[in-house]
């Protein structure tokens, strides 16, 4: 069994920048603002809208205009990908598993 | 068929694997412990595993190499804490790593009941990313792929 929606540590240990990161685990909770995310760092507003240009270059998150602001959220791809991530290593112990079923029966 | 559970909740730098065994606690000990079973079965889809070293005992050391159908080569190596049928403790280390020193420290729970044995792994890592860089190396090939050119791809931008 897998949990759900919360290997994404997994997905993001491969991101070197640990804002980009930080802002795609706010992302896991909800839809945000650029403006919202951008008053949790200390960086500027234009340094953190830069950040989530190269989220969404890479698919991780989605970009949607609503009125004046820009609303951000997290790609269902991505969290598909990581939870994938977690389902191929539980895979790859049961493989394991299922062979020491076989060396049980023998001994 | 019996399923083994996963469980690695986010932000924590810890795996815990369960699964029962249809066999009493001693063979189950047997087969995690002797060189010649485990070779048998510490495997996966497209690699085998040959076993250099398995010092099953307080104090011992282990040394596995895995080999994929391509020949490479992935070596991993630990020392052993504790060894007993009801508790294990032992490292864990990936040598493929650009610098050495990511460790994580495994305890494995054996019980039995009714001649079935439930089998309880608590690894814990040095850091999140740790964990993760391990869930992620029991990827096949293709995977591993993807995330290094996402890698590349963030980089690049």
């Amino acid at each position: 069994m897998v949990e759900q929606n919360i290997y994404l540590d997994n997905l993001f240990g491969s991101l070197a920048d640990p804002i980009r990161r930080d802002i795609l685990r706010r992302l896991i909770n909800g839809r945000y603002s650029i403006r919202q995310i951008a008053g949790n760092y200390e960086i500027s507003f234009a340094a953190v809208a830069k950040h989530i240009s190269v989220l969404e270059k890479a698919a991780l998150i989605m970009k949607e205009r609503k009125g004046k602001e820009q609303i951000v959220s997290i790609a269902p791809q991505a969290l598909e990908d990581a939870s994938k991530y977690l389902a191929q290593y539980e895979a790859l112990w049961n493989y394991r598993f299922d062979k020491l079923d076989d060396v049980l029966k023998e001994i | 068929m019996t399923k083994a559970t996963v469980t690695a909740k986010p932000g924590e730098p810890f795996v815990t694997i369960e699964r029962d065994f249809d066999a009493p606690r001693d063979k189950v000990f047997k087969a995690f412990t002797t060189k010649e079973l485990v070779e048998k079965w510490w495997v996966g889809p497209g690699y085998k595993v040959t076993i250099e070293k398995l010092e099953a005992r307080d104090g011992g050391a282990w040394k596995f190499t895995q080999i994929d159908q391509e020949g490479r080569e992935f070596k991993f190596h630990g020392s052993f804490h504790t060894v007993s049928p009801g508790l294990t403790i032992q490292t864990f280390e990936f040598d493929g790593l650009p610098e050495p020193g990511h460790v994580s420290l495994d305890k494995m729970y054996l019980t039995e009941k009714g001649g079935k044995t439930h089998m309880r792994i608590e690894s814990t890592f040095m850091s999140v990313a740790d964990r993760d860089g391990m869930i992620a190396s029991g990827m096949e090939d293709g995977m591993q792929n993807t995330y290094n050119q996402l890698d590349e791809v963030l980089k690049g931008l």
